[in-house]
């Protein structure tokens, strides 16, 4: 592919991805919010309101990078911190062209680093991480460049470029640490699995018949692990007392090793069972994410091709790039694989959610795209009807995949939208009532679009509440989204035949419920 | 000899060099233990203020003079006001401290942490026999040096905060002040340093202020020049007691201690709190929960170190967390939705002996508004000041009061009497979050011990002394029990809910019925529908005070007596203060002495006179109060004797069982069996539209036509779809007494739309179905209609948030926009495989 086609096809991935940043903006008219991106938004808030890292109120425990990100960028443009989250979606972008730079470097060929780049834009669960505002977009970005940097080192010959890149390196790399401790760790794990796979294939027969060349030798970064974990340890004994704390909160040694080397983070929802009740039925949800899945599969067949040349032919039979490429699978993927017995097994006690499909998808793309490069595919697409057809495929993929990012109410029962009249009528609960316990939603969206609205300042008096309750709540707030999300996920709302309706805006309604003891209120 | 001589020399010589380098050692009390002191300045001029460097060690057994248990090291700069005292214990992993000794100096083999370094105000620690505390502290390691914190003797290891904090690391913060150099310490403030989880309920402030003199024996500890050490004891000081506080185990050589200095509950006269809330806030106020305030009185003045009133109180501030379960792990997940406390007041009607004779416990959402100095002003907290602290506690309105009396029987107790607190009832329902609560804690009592419940009625906690019975009881009071001897109890009613109780039932513990406030929020609370005295078992004896007459029901009799009584002998209010403390015992004294028998309730009637009807051989039961009377279940048995005069009927009264009422006038009714009618009310049971997978309410009203009260009657509901698949809404036991309609409410949330039968049947539990079911049925049949879904174009328009045609243009203009670069990738990927620019590593290597 020419230079120039191959940078109109960039530019052609980068306004797609702009396209795609867009109509997540406007699906809902731009009155729709994510429970992390409100989380991280106060957490900024509270950075600028106390001007300091660890504010006292919302100070994310893994990390300040993102929310300090935010209130630079705020002070710098002079928008607003909500408004810098709501339009930093266009993000996507940036990873585009990071991601183009990585698998660039890593597979040593334009046209399929842009087809890597492309199948990121057709995984829902990747974009969804990266366009709802949380740390994610940023952390990820890093990653990737931290990827590229040390697929370059490999091929740095100047001792002063070498330093360069290790010192930048090294410095993404704080960044990622301060961005998400965590999360960043996880990488550092990725390298150190990937160093003793690499042990292990070095012990394969056929590699023992080839010395390794010096830019082979360099095709795992030795030191990362070891410096890594330091940096982190840094980062959360000494740098950041919230991570530190965090840190020992967590009850069991397992879940202390899974946060560490898996990047799992606490999460109320049951992985595996979620997407049972999360969309209109399990068909359609495989449907949406079929793309997804195929590029998954795809990836996992071209790494088992890639390993059965290692195992025949030694991996001097790859590329140095691609041999880089196949330790990083091993190291996401073999995360990804214990992350998911741990989930399963139920080892961690506080049911911490996998999280480590994002950066799996950033490895597994390029791992499938490599499979452009074999004839076979090269002969499938000089037809022209297989062209035309994988065409449409994307065309549907894309437009699948929007659906699954937003949470469609076409398709999807957890909406991440929100209306201004069932606002309206959350604050006169707010401001009306005091040392209430108020029932609000069907999950924590409401209260999480109030504590986004409201800014860091907000503490409410009010206990609010949502979900089922072992007690009837007295004071509950039922708005026609919730009542509707509730008719379309079969959930019972709560009982409030008796209660005494006391606020009504067209869209929301407020019941009380009757005393029936000198107690109650 | 030449050789013995020059021994005794060279021991002279040693003697004389130890001397002038200041060196003293000494056995000190106790066996095996020994001092030492080291330093240019004596210990007895140390002790006494003088500038300079000393260390005293402390050895157990033989072990070798470098190998001390215990080091404490003196400095008191020139020119400082202040003197300094810094403890060391062993490190770890040793079993001694490590030390080498210079001329007149000590030092350490190894960098040391300390585990006390103490300063002295007065810049002295002794003189002339008086102990300086005026002290500040810094506690250091693992030394039990707060309440809340702990160490095993039997282990030898600390526990609970204790155990979590490093050797070295900082404990606790104490500050003790004697203000008038009395060698006994005014206050004793300790704050919590450890560093522990902020979701661990450990007290974080300890508070103590001796608030009258008790006679008071000072223990010098092991070392009389610097009294501050003793070996072996645990962390209160004992009665009559000032003992050293810093407790060691010299074995071990190890602080475990730094017991109280100020003693909360071993004196006359306390003001104390614990808090586990802490620091204290801007300007020094502390906002302080838990046991705040915690104060002691000596009313008698005579004390001779006990209290003889203590309040003990529980306070927490709106949505503290620790407020619904202070022991909980990582606080509680719902928090209090309003301030509130609860205050346990118990009093000796003597001089205090750790007994009790009485005890209020109030609760009630009374704001701590206060500024209250403590520490001899350092600090403010915003509970009430001491001295108000009882009048606050009795003038105040309280929902939810509770009374006992031990009736001479008190167990011993440093806190008071912990019999029935309120809280029992249970903190969901005084948060409004349940309708309903269980009176269960109030079955059962401390043997010989009578309490009494008012829970409905917000008053301040008053007494009154009933003619009835000669005791003391709670006014508004609306229930009690009393534990006697050999398994009986003595219940104790309110039927007419006003102010003073009038039923006493003396029945066999296990036979007790447990009494419930209704489950059904419908159902209206006791104040309005008494409960009725039990019918079962049978009662040794009962009494009921009811519109001037004297109901008796015993096993040999029945007795109506009309007669003229007052519902209280006189009110008095709990002792405050000593006057009113005198003048509640000089009140008390005359019926102390001679009470009514409870074992023999006939004679409670020899005090009243009038006509009587009496009935040999007859029983009273079901006793309970009307709207504008009382009614009762009369039988008389075959044979039975009546005599006097015939207050309840005109016509002479045969055996058999009669519904007597009264409502000015008596009217009596041969008895007839319950019978029930279920009905709804006259929109239907249901109270709104039935619609699919939403909450429903049915209810319906549970009337008993029939002269007999039922006492457990089964209710059910059952809904029935088309198909005729039933599902039971649920089963209630309830009480349908005579003449009196009873709501009862299920929830149903109809699974599916549809025609609906609803079913609810109410039937007698102790008769067989067959007699009540015919008239206990109610039916009704509803149509469900189906939950309504959103539309595919309300669902595409997210309700309207953006119109339609554009947002499909977006998503038209994006799927062309992934074709285009597909077919432009596919293009390129349809294309020979262009060089790599990198080769394979063997090709590369070839």
């Amino acid at each position: 592919m020419k230079k120039t086609a191959e940078r109109q096809s960039l530019l052609l991935l980068i306004l797609l991805a702009l396209l795609i940043a867009a109509y997540w903006m406007l699906r809902y008219g731009g009155w729709s919010i994510d429970g992390d991106a409100v989380r991280l938004t106060l957490y900024a808030e509270g950075i600028a309101h106390d001007n300091t890292l660890n504010s006292e109120r919302w100070a994310y425990s893994n990390g300040y990078g993102y929310p300090a990100l935010l209130v630079f960028l705020a002070a710098l443009t002079g928008l607003s911190i909500p408004s810098i989250q709501f339009l930093g979606s266009a993000w996507l972008a940036v990873i585009v062209l990071a991601a183009y730079l990585t698998y660039a470097a890593l597979l040593a060929d334009g046209r399929q680093a842009l087809f890597a780049a492309a199948l990121l834009l057709v995984q829902p669960d990747f974009m969804f991480y990266i366009l709802r505002s949380s740390h994610e977009r940023s952390t990820w970005t890093l990653g990737l460049l931290v990827l590229w940097l040390w697929s370059r080192e490999r091929r740095a010959n100047r001792p002063g470029t070498t330093a360069a890149i290790i010192v930048t390196t090294y410095l993404l790399l704080w960044a990622m640490i301060s961005n998400n401790a965590y999360f960043g760790s996880t990488i550092i794990t990725t390298c150190l699995i990937g160093m003793l796979a690499r042990f292990i294939v070095r012990q394969l027969p056929m590699s023992r018949q080839h010395a390794a060349s010096a830019e082979e030798s360099r095709n795992m970064p030795n030191s990362i692990p070891l410096t890594g974990f330091i940096l982190v340890f840094l980062f959360v004994a000494y740098t950041y007392a919230p991570a530190r704390s965090y840190f020992f909160t967590l009850s069991t040694i397992a879940d202390k090793m899974m946060v560490l080397f898996l990047g799992s983070e606490a999460n109320v929802a049951g992985t595996y069972s979620y997407v049972e009740t999360a969309w209109v039925s399990q068909p359609i949800y495989l449907l949406l994410t079929s793309a997804q899945w195929a590029i998954t599969l795809a990836g996992f067949a071209a790494w088992l091709r890639d390993s059965w040349v290692i195992v025949r032919r030694g991996p001097q039979a790859l590329t140095p790039a691609r041999q880089l490429l196949w330790y990083f699978y091993v190291g996401f993927a073999a995360q990804v694989a214990l992350g998911v017995i741990a989930d399963l097994s139920g080892a961690l006690a506080s049911n911490l959610q996998l999280r480590m499909f994002t950066p799996f998808v950033l490895v597994s793309s390029p791992m499938a795209a490599t499979w452009l490069a074999t004839p076979l595919v090269g002969a499938a697409l000089r037809r022209p009807l297989a062209r035309i057809g994988l065409t449409l495929l994307a065309s549907c993929a894309v437009i699948a995949s929007l659906l699954k990012m937003t949470n469609d109410p076409l398709v999807g029962n957890q909406w991440i939208f929100y209306s201004p009249d069932e606002q309206i009528a959350a604050a006169w609960v707010d401001s009306h009532l005091s040392y209430r316990e108020v029932w609000l939603d069907l999950g924590a969206h409401q209260l999480e679009v109030m504590q986004y609205r409201k800014g860091y300042e907000w503490q409410p008096t009010n206990r609010y509440v949502s979900g089922a309750q072992s007690q009837p709540p007295s004071n509950v707030l039922i708005s026609t989204f919730t009542l509707m999300q509730a008719n379309r996920s079969n959930l019972v709302l709560p009982e409030v035949a008796d209660f005494n309706q006391v606020y009504d805006n067209g869209e929301s309604q407020f019941y009380h419920r009757p005393t029936y003891t000198q107690y109650q209120q | 000899m030449t050789k013995l001589a020059q021994a005794s020399l060279s021991l002279l010589i040693l003697t004389l060099i130890a001397l002038a380098a200041g060196v003293t050692t000494s056995q000190a009390q106790g066996s095996g233990l020994r001092s030492r002191y080291v330093g240019a300045v004596s210990l007895e001029q140390i002790a006494q203020g003088a500038e300079g460097v000393g260390t005293l060690l402390f050895y157990t057994g033989q072990r070798p003079d470098d190998q001390p248990s215990l080091v404490v090291v003196f400095d008191k700069p020139p020119g400082s006001e202040v003197a300094g005292a810094t403890v060391y214990d062993v490190p770890p992993g040793l079993d001694y401290v490590p030390v080498e000794f210079g001329p007149d100096t000590v030092s350490f083999r190894q960098a040391l942490a300390p585990a006390l370094q103490i300063v002295s105000l007065d810049g002295w620690w002794v003189r002339d026999g008086v102990i300086s505390y005026n002290l500040n502290i810094e506690v250091k390691g693992p030394i039990y040096a707060m309440w809340g914190g702990g160490y095993d003797p039997l282990t030898a290891s600390p526990t609970s905060w204790t155990a979590l904090v490093p050797h070295g690391d900082p404990a606790a913060s104490i500050k003790v002040r004697d203000p008038q150099h009395e060698g006994v310490p005014l206050w004793d403030l300790r704050m919590l340093k450890a560093r522990v989880s902020e979701t661990r309920a450990y007290y974080r402030i300890n508070y103590a202020e001796r608030t009258c003199s008790s006679p008071t024996q000072i223990d010098y500890g092991v070392s009389p020049l610097w009294p501050y050490i003793i070996d072996g004891g645990g962390y209160e000081q004992t009665p009559g007691r000032l003992r050293p506080p810093i407790v060691v185990d010299f074995i071990r050589g190890r602080v475990t201690t730094l017991s109280e200095i100020v003693t909360v509950r071993n004196q006359n006269c306390s003001a104390s709190f614990y808090s586990i809330k802490g620091p204290p806030g801007e300007g020094g106020l502390i906002h302080a929960n838990f046991e705040t305030p915690f104060a002691f009185y000596d009313l008698s003045g005579q004390g001779n170190g006990y209290p003889n009133l203590i309040l003990r109180s529980e306070h927490y501030p709106a949505h503290d967390p620790w407020s619904v379960n202070s022991g909980a792990e990582g606080g509680a997940i719902r928090t209090a939705p309003r301030e509130y406390e609860t205050i346990r007041y118990s009093w000796r009607n003597a001089v205090g002996d750790l007994r009790w004779d009485y005890k209020i416990e109030v609760l009630g959402f009374q704001p701590y508004t206060f500024e209250t100095p403590i520490a001899g002003g350092l600090y403010t907290i915003d509970a009430p000041a001491y001295a108000q602290f009882p009048a606050w506690v009795v003038d105040h309105s309280w929902p939810a009061v509770t009374f006992i009396d031990t009736e001479g029987n008190s167990y011993n107790s440093s806190e008071g009497i912990y019999d029935w607190t309120p809280r029992a009832l249970g903190l969901d329902y005084f948060f409004g979050w349940s309708d309903s609560s269980t009176l269960d804690a109030y079955q059962e009592i401390t043997p010989g011990f009578r309490g009494e419940y008012r829970l409905q009625k917000d008053a301040p906690p008053r007494l009154y002394l009933s003619p009835i019975d000669g005791r003391l009881h709670l006014k508004g009071a609306e229930g009690g029990l009393w534990s006697l001897s050999d398994g009986l109890v003595m219940r104790v009613y309110n039927l007419t809910g006003g102010d003073y109780v009038d039923g006493w039932v003396r029945e066999r513990a296990a036979s007790a019925p447990v009494d419930k406030t209704p489950a059904d929020p419908a159902v209206p609370t006791a104040t309005s529908q008494p409960p009725a005295a039990p019918l079962s078992p049978m009662p040794e004896e009962a009494i009921f005070a009811l519109h001037g007459y004297l109901l008796y029901s015993g096993p040999q009799l029945a007795e109506i007596r009309q007669v003229r009584y007052l519902p209280a002998s006189f009110e008095i209010a709990p002792p405050t203060d000593s006057a009113s403390w005198q003048a509640f015992r000089e009140r008390m004294a005359p019926f102390t002495q001679q009470r009514p028998d409870p074992l023999n309730m006939y004679s409670w009637l020899d005090a009243f006179s009038g006509p009587t009807l009496q009935i040999g051989g007859g029983t009273i039961s079901g006793v309970r109060a009307t709207v504008d009377g009382f009614r009762f279940v009369l039988t008389i048995r075959p044979g039975a004797r009546v005599g006097g005069e015939n207050l309840v009927s005109d016509a002479p009264l045969g055996p058999g069982s009669y519904a007597v009422t009264y409502d000015g006038s008596f009217t009596a009714q041969p008895i007839t069996p319950p019978a029930l009618h279920v009905s709804a009310p006259q929109t239907g049971a249901l109270l709104g539209p039935a619609i699919e997978n939403r909450p429903q309410i049915v209810r319906v009203n549970i009337a008993n036509n029939g002269l007999s009260d039922a006492e457990r009657v089964n209710v059910t509901a059952v809904a029935i779809d088309a198909a005729g698949d039933s599902r039971t809404l649920g089963s209630q036991q309830i009480s349908a007494l005579s003449d009196v309609n009873t709501p009862v409410s299920f929830s149903w949330v109809p699974a599916h739309p549809g025609e609906w039968a609803i079913s609810v049947t109410a039937t007698v539990a102790d008769l067989p179905p067959s007699a009540a079911d015919a008239a206990s049925r109610y039916e009704q049949r509803v149509q469900v209609v189906g939950r309504a879904l959103p539309s595919t174009s309300a669902a595409l328009s997210a309700f309207d948030l953006i119109p339609i045609p554009p947002l499909l243009g977006l998503m038209l203009g994006l799927a062309l926009i992934a074709g285009l670069s597909t077919q432009r990738l596919a293009r390129a990927g349809a294309a020979p495989a262009p060089p790599t620019q990198e080769k394979p590593a063997h090709e590369k290597n070839s």
